[in-house]
């Protein structure tokens, strides 16, 4: 990732947040305008107490009428109140908003995965990008939090310049007396000059060197993260319960701990203490002090003036007050400014991955709905490779099928079988080759439509911790008939009858204390009854039976026939016991298809591959 | 939460501090010094001021007036710049003391007995862990927090002397109406507290639904169910109901407020009528009022500050309790002493043997009487739940029975150290560990003094050596890419192979192997298979399976049903004898034998 921050200019700076802003106003609308009205009085309000308090002291060194004085300390508690009261009012609200924008954020990097092409969620540069976001912003808060937190400090530092400036200007207005002799000299506006000059420079000094010291975090920044991920995965692991029989056979505490002592980015003896003992810690300290010089010189200028009888002495708290505050606040907004810069290259990553386009081609064919299900399928020389890998995962595949036939798949780990499948589903498109549907090339058909025609069951299939029926129809509404139809279709209507709350039962016990645990068996019905619920015209199984005995194995083989009913089905499996049901059988090999063919003519042919895979498992099984 | 802490505050400040000497003395000092120089600035900042004015109201000579502002600049330089530079360097030793607890937390975890790792109220004690998952969780904040206590009561003392000339109602009414506030405001604040479980069912709702709409393996059923609509709309249901939550409690916190400017009207109208009061009739100058204005309003800040920190350190302490609680839990298991283990082969005995997982009615295994002689290729089959698992994990010494014994060449296995028993069993279970670390060290499971030729030599007969030949970085390849982001993702398959080459490495007395080849294809598990007779050499082994054939390569098969041992012998006396093993044999059989025909299938 691009850290370079020399590389970063004030533009990309301001048009980036300036974007991250607008796209932070319409899904949070409001947190904005609040949080400014709310650092507005937050700032001005120290200014008002300041104002008030040099009154009363004006009034108690000089003439000390009682009346006046009571006058004033009512006005300053009454204000005081009254701000403390309006100041906690906006906080709230502030913060009922704020938690809002964190909700949100969260929502629209989900919703960004739930919208992107398959081929994208599944690439690792995203994986790579959305875990570096994530990291980011729990390490530091960098990215998009930055821009609400400096927009906070930003706001701040502005309606505190305005404040303290209001409360400045009398400072040069309020001349010595001539009585005052040669300190009359102090009325010549060289001293504003003067002044000015050095609260610009002291003032712009400081942050600049805060920023220098900062600037070792960013440097850091690779390490830090890799610091946090390996201690993320090896600091809590114990915490993963089926891990714990490994633990103890294989002691990988001590990989553990190994791991983590290594790991001393944050450390004592880590890169960034040492930084802190040294350059890092030398910067901060200079920044700090540097501001305490304004401090003096304000003190001498205003003294001296007051000492010659330009103003009382409540007027020099006044003066001292606001002047330091209005460094503080040009501080504040500069530093915020520089934040915002170190911020960019976070931006940069966050953009990177919101702005993934969508780059499957989209046809506009609709898919027609046949009732006779007579769909045919071809592939014509596909070949495929993963992005970034360097083999193709399928290579020249040519074939077609039966529709309404039921299509065995098989071959080795690795050997393309899956793929097929994604490439079918279009889950991602072929390089080369054309697969077509009824004659036509798929990317033609409007892609919501094409998916209509897929029913899968992956392998990894996954249910939700909501209720069943919401599960089978991957829909909170739903026919519950036709969920219970295809509940019982896929064998489950036993374990539904046996559920107090039928549909409306929630699924595993993650979120609700009265979910329903299932086993994996359960589930895959679950998962097929999902499947026959879509009612789409292909449904494909991908190693049902993995997770199953051989009773449920048998269940499922035996129930095939009837859950596929009319339907084409393609059927992959390791367990070639499953093929003979099947009226085809495909044999992939290396990222081809080798064979195809039914069971018997396969097997016939003894040289051939099936007949190896076959006898393979077939031997444990002859008498 | 409502039990009573084991370790009481000041037992909790030792622990940490006893752990801070030992991982990072610095953060003890540090928090020392970080307390003096807070207090120092306080006190020259509240004294410039009235000082300087002092000069001006008098009139004082200009060299005087100078010379008061010079000294006080100085003063102010030196202690911001040593602050700054504290500040920045005082992270680091405190991370420190929290990793050092974070790892002894996770060796205890990891080596405690194993019934601990699923016992309800030992979990609710790891969640210890939850007290050093963050730089603002009690195991780093807690240094925070002890430092304040530090400051504030430095603080507090130092203005009492301060203000001790004047009336002591008037700091008895400050002190009142601060205490008031804070515990007003506490008891406001607590609606959090009150309604925790509500909001902690609303983050694991969240939680949850971001991590499935985030998930690879989901996201193709996404696709092809189109279930992203449904998805979304779980997702702001719920996000609906944690904003909602928010809202409420932002407007009961809101009454706070309230509170803090009625007691701050009373507090500072007191103040300003008894100091303007006896400012007016002393006759004190104008500097000594902003001094003692100023003085008070600080005075009751230190009294916020101290009670806020003790209310911190309380809560911090009963977390900080449920560690030590934790890293001193007691072992059922012995883990130290104990009888020598004998030498190989080994001889493993079951004698009556029941069992039922702890919290649980359901009886797993009853009364079960098994010897796997020395040497000997035991087989386990049966249906799933049929306690195959169950009697693995006795054997191995992750459970002992409720009822029986299990022995190890004669002896009760209770009279060893347990880790030094562990350490005979090479092991593959269906519930794998798999670190992110490279090639080499997970097939050694260690991290120096890797024997790199054997570690080849183990990959070859997984089956691997090739795939690992084909990585760029070999056998250092880090697996998975979670932590190092030019790790390699391995298959379900792989994986498999990756764990039993570990198995083979370790090259333990015991091999014990749970559905070794599930993601396994034909070719791979029959190479597998093949190779069994080889890998168990001169071991005894214990064989876990559904797929009844292919245990046909042990010496014995056992067919568990029910929670007993239903029926065992060879394959083929199995298969004679016509029992259930023959029968479900014949289930699974029946497709790969000519003119198998599936719909006659009886069950």
């Amino acid at each position: 990732m691009e850290q370079n921050s020399e590389k970063i200019t004030l533009r990309e700076t301001w048009r980036t947040h300036l974007r991250a802003y607008r796209d932070v106003r319409a899904y949070c609308p409001g947190l904005f305008a609040a949080t400014a009205l709310y650092t507005a009085v937050k700032a001005l309000s120290p200014y008002v107490t300041i104002w008030l308090s040099a009154r009363i002291l004006d009034e108690l060194a000089a003439q000390r009428r009682p009346e006046a004085l009571w006058k004033w300390v009512a006005a300053a508690l009454i204000a005081g109140a009254l701000l403390t009261l309006t100041v906690g009012a906006l906080e709230h609200w502030v913060n009922t908003l704020s938690a809002r924008f964190t909700y949100r954020k969260y929502h629209m990097l989900a919703d960004k995965m739930l919208t992107m092409d398959f081929a994208d969620v599944d690439n690792t540069r995203t994986h790579d990008l959305r875990s570096q976001i994530y990291q980011s912003e729990s390490w530091a808060g960098w990215g998009i939090n930055q821009l609400y937190a400096q927009f906070q400090e930003m706001t701040r530092g502005l309606f505190g310049i305005l404040g303290a400036i209001a409360l400045t200007v009398s400072l040069f207005t309020r001349k010595v007396p001539e009585t005052a002799g040669r300190l009359t000299v102090l009325n010549h506006p060289l001293f504003f000059a003067a002044l000015a000059a050095l609260l610009g420079g002291i003032t712009f000094l400081s942050p600049i060197l805060r920023n220098k010291a900062k600037a070792y975090w960013a440097s850091c920044a690779e390490d830090a993260r890799l610091g946090n991920r390996i201690f993320g995965a090896f600091g809590f692991l114990s915490s993963d319960q089926f891990r714990a029989m490994d633990f103890r056979m294989y002691r990988q505490q001590e990989i553990c701990r190994s791991y983590l002592d290594r790991d001393e980015v944050f450390g004592v003896r880590g890169k960034m203490a040492k930084l802190a003992h040294g350059p890092m810690g030398f910067w901060a300290a200079a920044s700090c002090a540097v501001s305490v010089v304004l401090t003096g010189f304000v003190y001498v200028f205003v003294c001296l003036k007051a000492w010659a009888g330009a103003f009382g002495v409540g007027s020099v708290t006044q003066y001292v007050g606001a002047v330091t505050a209005l460094s503080g606040s040009i501080s504040t907004l500069v530093e915020a400014v520089g934040t915002l810069k170190a911020n960019v290259p976070f931006m940069r990553t966050l953009y990177e991955f919101l702005d993934i386009p969508n780059a499957m081609y989209q046809g506009s064919l609709t898919t027609e709905k046949r009732s006779d299900r007579n769909y045919q399928i071809e592939f014509r020389d596909v070949s495929f490779r993963y992005p970034g890998a360097e083999s193709w995962a399928l290579r020249h595949v040519n074939m077609k099928f039966r529709v309404g036939s039921r299509l065995a798949i098989v071959g080795e780990n690795g050997s393309g079988k899956t793929t097929f499948i994604k490439l079918l589903c279009r889950l991602y498109d072929p390089q080369e080759g054309q697969i077509l549907l009824n004659g036509i090339d798929i990317r033609k058909y409007n892609y919501r439509d094409y998916m209509g025609v897929f029913s899968v069951v992956f392998q990894d299939f996954q249910l939700i911790c909501q209720s069943l029926g919401a599960n089978v129809a991957g829909s909170a509404q739903y026919d519950s008939e036709r969920v219970k139809k295809a509940l019982t279709d896929a064998g489950f209507g036993e374990r539904l009858s046996t559920l107090e709350k039928g549909l409306d039962t929630i699924l595993y016990k993650d979120l609700s204390k009265d979910g329903v645990d299932i086993s994996g068996g359960e589930a895959q019905k679950i998962a097929i009854a999902r499947a026959l619920y879509k009612n789409a015209p292909f449904i494909i199984l991908d190693e049902p039976t993995a997770a199953l005995d051989p009773l449920a194995e048998a269940e499922i083989y035996s129930k095939f026939n009837e859950i596929s009913g009319d339907k084409t089905a393609i059927y992959i499996s390791h367990r070639l016991s499953s093929c003979v049901f099947c009226d085809e059988i495909a044999v992939f090999h290396q990222g081809q298809v080798i064979q195809q063919g039914t069971h018997e003519a396969l097997l016939a042919d003894t040289d051939g591959k099936y007949h190896t895979l076959w006898t393979a498992q077939a031997q444990y099984y002859t008498r | 939460m409502n039990q009573k802490p084991k370790y009481g505050i000041w037992s909790n400040v030792r622990f940490m501090m006893k752990n801070a000497r030992k991982y990072a003395p610095s953060v003890l000092w540090l928090c020392a010094a970080f307390a003096v120089l807070s207090v120092s600035i306080q006190l020259v900042q509240l004294l410039v001021a009235p000082m300087v004015l002092r000069k001006v109201e008098t009139s004082a000579p200009l060299g005087e007036l100078l010379g008061t502002i010079a000294l006080f600049a100085l003063l102010l330089l030196v202690l911001n710049a040593l602050m700054g530079y504290l500040d920045e360097n005082i992270m680091y030793g405190r991370i420190e003391v929290r990793s050092g607890i974070i790892k002894d937390i996770n060796d205890k975890a990891c080596t405690t007995s194993y019934p601990h790792t699923r016992h309800p109220q030992v979990l609710k004690l790891q969640d210890a862990l939850n007290a050093c998952n963050s730089n603002d969780a009690p195991a780093e904040h807690i240094w925070h927090t002890l430092t304040g206590v530090l400051l504030n009561l430095a603080g507090l003392l130092i203005y009492l002397a301060l203000l001790s000339n004047l009336n002591p109602l008037l700091l008895a009414v400050a002190a009142a109406t601060t205490v008031a506030g804070f515990f007003a405001g506490k008891r406001i604040n607590e609606w959090e507290y009150r309604h925790r479980e509500e909001k902690a069912q609303y983050e694991k709702e969240l939680h949850y639904i971001r991590q499935k709409t985030e998930s690879v393996q989901l996201a193709k059923d996404i696709r092809i169910f189109g279930l992203a609509p449904w998805l979304n709309d779980v997702y702001s249901s719920v996000r609906h109901l944690a904003e909602a939550f928010v809202c409420r409690r932002e407007r009961v916190y809101t009454l706070t407020c309230l509170v803090d400017a009625v007691l701050q009207l009373a507090r500072n109208g007191i103040a300003y009528a008894y100091l303007i009061h006896i400012t007016l009739t002393r006759g004190l100058p104008a500097s000594q009022f902003l001094l003692y204005f100023t003085a008070f309003s600080g005075f009751s800040q230190w009294v916020t500050g101290l009670l806020s920190n003790f209310s911190q350190l309380h809560k911090e302490s009963l977390e900080l309790s449920r560690i030590q609680e934790y890293l001193n839990l007691p072992e059922p298991f012995r883990f130290s002493g104990g009888k020598p283990i004998p030498k190989g082969p080994y001889e493993l005995r079951l004698e009556g043997v029941s069992f039922r997982y702890p919290g649980t009615d359901r009886v797993i295994l009853r009364d079960v009487n098994l010897t796997i002689r020395p040497g000997e290729k035991l087989a386990i089959v049966g249906l799933n739940g049929a306690g195959k698992t169950t009697l693995v994990k006795l054997l191995c010494g992750f459970y002992d029975p409720d009822e029986g014994r299990v022995l190890l060449n004669g002896t009760d296995i209770r009279e060893f150290n347990r880790r030094e028993y562990y350490a005979l069993f090479s092991a593959v279970f269906q519930d794998m560990s798999l670190l992110d670390v490279t090639v080499a060290e997970t097939v050694a499971q260690a991290v120096e003094g890797i024997d790199i030729p054997r570690v080849e030599q183990c990959l070859r007969k997984a089956g691997l050596a090739e795939k690992i030949a084909s990585l760029p970085q070999g056998l250092s390849t880090h697996v998975g890419r979670q932590v190092y982001l030019d790790g390699v993702e391995f298959s379900g398959g792989e994986t498999q192979r990756l764990m039993l080459a570990r198995a083979l490495y370790k090259d333990g007395g015991i091999l014990v192997l749970d559905e070794p080849t599930a993601a396994l294809d034909p070719l791979a598990e029959s190479d597998i298979y093949n190779k069994y007779n080889e890998m168990t050499q001169g071991k005894t082994s214990v064989f876990i399976s559904h797929r009844l054939a292919s245990t046909r390569f042990c010496d014995r098969i056992l067919f568990l049903k029910d929670g007993g041992i239903a029926e065992e012998g060879t394959h083929q006396s199995l298969l004679d004898a016509d029992g259930e093993y023959a029968r479900l044999f014949r289930v699974q059989a029946r497709y790969y034998q000519e003119g198998g025909d599936f719909h006659g299938a009886e069950f």
